[in-house]
């Protein structure tokens, strides 16, 4: 099958860069995040034909389910599964806002993109935030503090815990704790503002 | 997109994170004085305190993560369990009727918690207090079986399924009179005691949560859960407390339960003295105009009636029924007037002395009030009353009737002999 030749390639070549990655060398994350990038969307259409249309996918079980794909690779060397998974949110934020902006276009009817709908609308969320009003604001976010995003894509984004997060960042969960509260303060006055 | 940091923004942040680091009552004090004379730096850093109080569940859910919308429901699977129907929902979670689909027949609780309440902190929680909770066994008080996270993610609880109706149905079913009523009440405060041994507040006490079994048997339900479910309380935030406060129960909630300061055992004590109330007079200590606010202003500040005196009028219930002074006196299978006879003194001051406003001046601990009522049941004198000589004089002529009536014969012989003597 031609489909799964597509899926072994790109996993050889994430493999590739990962390992690159991993060795430290320069550039080799500007291209992880392309491939990155294309394979959880393969990872999320997947799951979308798997599950029934009324199911909606969770971001967090598409990014570990990259990792565990991934992870088997031999010949990497892993620091952490926290150190993927933190390259892995900062994709998945990419991927869940653009499946928003996808969706909003699909909605207004105006040009007919080439978008798997199954998809897209399986993972997009129902009544939380507004993805792409979210990402804005956590470009914003940036500018107070840049640690403060990273926290949000890790727990937001991939679906960390609070003491996976900790590990991730090397630091104490309590300060995980404490800068989450602060981050969703900051983002909820950015968006909420009018409202308090 | 990469922002330059700017340095006015660092400001507002850093004042917003030491006014986070302080209880809530010091920090309108402190922003105002690292502001002073810049209103818009100030109105910033309260929208973000604001936005802090408000944010409490925003983003605690992954993106796109809908599974768990539906609700649980009869029929529905929740781990090994079976659930078989609704038994109650509360403002925190819903409790089913349970079966273990390998032993079907086995009936148990099963509470899972409602949405929004499962943040990792929560969660964190959640174990920990199921790991004290499992190590309770106390006849008076549910057992805990077990637990999980259903498969949306949501934590539930899994106990002993009691048959029973609320105390105070019970007690009128029954029509206890008062001793009756102050025995079983006893069993409660030897149950709490037990947990506050064991360093577990309650937080919740209500009849609702004081089931009492066919075979009269008292049985606690929820320990410890209130306290994991309202850690936004002790997170030190008026407005979350009063988001919390929407969570407990108000008719029983103490002084310090409604300001939103630290709860000890003796809330326990309060909400115990408030249904020891009920228990007594048909209705609670305080009513306040209605509202939530009335409520809570009657509860910090109103002395409440002492109940022999609150069973001698009628009341308006707050389902809309009256109360009259002979409905509840035949519920006790007494008379209006024995009863409020039966009331006044020592279970007058019981009852004040469990309601007291400043936790200190109630009793330490529900080991001490069921002492006290022990005390009152066997015609000891109470704690709760100053120790005049008169009082327990009085105290030990009734408890030793028999004894006393021999003696001031004696008395009264020995002095006829002293009379004819000196005749």
């Amino acid at each position: 099958m031609s489909n799964m030749d597509a899926e072994e390639r790109s996993g050889g070549e994430i493999t590739e860069l990962l390992r690159r990655w991993s060795a430290g060398q320069a550039g080799a994350a500007d291209a992880l995040f392309p491939a990155l990038y294309g394979e959880l969307r393969r990872i999320a259409a997947a799951c979308a034909r798997r599950e029934r249309a009324d199911h909606t996918l969770q971001a967090t079980a598409i990014v570990h389910e990259a990792y565990v794909r991934l992870a088997e690779q031999p010949g990497i060397a892993w620091e952490s599964r926290e150190h993927f998974l933190g390259l892995a949110a900062r994709v998945m934020r990419r991927v869940l806002v653009d499946y928003a902006r996808e969706r909003g276009r699909a909605k207004r009817g105006g040009r007919a993109e080439k978008v798997e709908l199954a998809e897209a609308g399986a993972l997009a969320q129902g009544g939380e935030p507004d993805l792409i009003a979210l990402d804005d604001a956590l470009g914003a976010l940036g500018a107070v503090d840049e640690r403060l995003v990273r926290i949000v894509e890790l727990r937001f984004f991939a679906g960390l815990t609070l003491d996976e997060t900790a590990r991730h960042l090397g630091v104490s969960a309590m300060t995980v704790s404490r800068d989450w509260r602060r981050a969703k303060a900051w983002l909820y006055e950015e968006l909420h503002g009018d409202e308090l | 997109m990469s922002y330059e940091p700017e340095p006015h923004l660092q400001r507002i942040d850093a004042i917003f994170q030491r006014a986070l680091e302080m209880p809530t009552g010091e920090r309108a004090a402190f922003v105002a004085a690292e502001c002073a004379g810049d209103d818009a730096l100030r109105r910033r850093v309260g929208r973000l305190l604001q936005a802090d109080v408000e944010a409490r569940t925003f983003l605690e859910r992954p993106p796109a993560d809908r599974r768990g919308a539906r609700e649980p429901g009869a029929g529905d699977t929740i781990g090994r369990y079976r659930l078989l129907r609704e038994l109650g929902r509360g403002g925190m979670s819903t409790v089913f009727l349970a079966a273990r689909a390998d032993a079907p027949e086995r009936r148990m609780a099963l509470k899972i918690l409602h949405r929004g309440l499962d943040d990792d902190e929560t969660l964190r929680r959640f174990r920990q207090e199921r790991l004290v909770l499992a190590r309770f066994r106390h006849r008076h008080i549910a057992r805990l079986a077990g637990g999980g996270t259903a498969a949306d993610g949501r934590p539930y609880l899994v106990m002993e399924y009691v048959e029973g109706v609320p105390v105070d149905a019970y007690c009128d079913r029954h029509r206890l009179p008062v001793a009756g009523r102050l025995e079983l009440f006893r069993k409660i405060c030897a149950a709490v005691a037990y947990a506050h041994r064991h360093q577990l507040v309650h937080r919740d006490l209500k009849p609702d949560n004081v089931l009492v079994t066919a075979d009269g048997t008292p049985k606690l339900l929820d320990f410890g859960i209130a306290k994991l479910l309202d850690k936004a309380l002790i997170d030190a935030s008026v407005e979350t407390t009063r988001e919390g406060i929407r969570l407990m129960t108000p008719g029983y909630a103490s002084p310090e339960q409604v300001l939103g300061l630290r709860v000890s055992p003796a809330s326990d004590v309060y909400a115990l003295g408030v249904v020891l109330y009920l228990l007594l007079t048909g209705r609670r200590p305080h009513r306040g105009d209605g509202t939530r606010h009335g409520l809570g202003v009657a509860i910090c500040y109103q002395k409440p009636e002492p109940p022999s005196e609150a069973v001698t009028h009628w009341d308006d219930l707050p389902d809309g029924t009256e109360l009259s002074p002979k409905a509840v006196a035949r519920a006790r299978a007494t008379t209006p007037r024995r009863l409020r006879r039966r009331l006044a003194g020592d279970v007058d001051a019981i009852v004040a002395k469990a309601l007291r406003k400043p936790p200190g001046d109630r009793y330490p601990s529900a080991a001490e009030l069921g002492i006290d009522v022990t005390r009152h049941l066997k015609g000891h004198p109470v704690r709760a009353r100053r120790p005049t000589l008169l009082y327990r004089g009085l105290k030990l002529v009734r408890r030793h009737r028999a004894v006393v009536a021999v003696l001031a014969a004696l008395v009264l012989v020995l002095l006829g002999w002293g009379v004819l003597a000196v005749v």
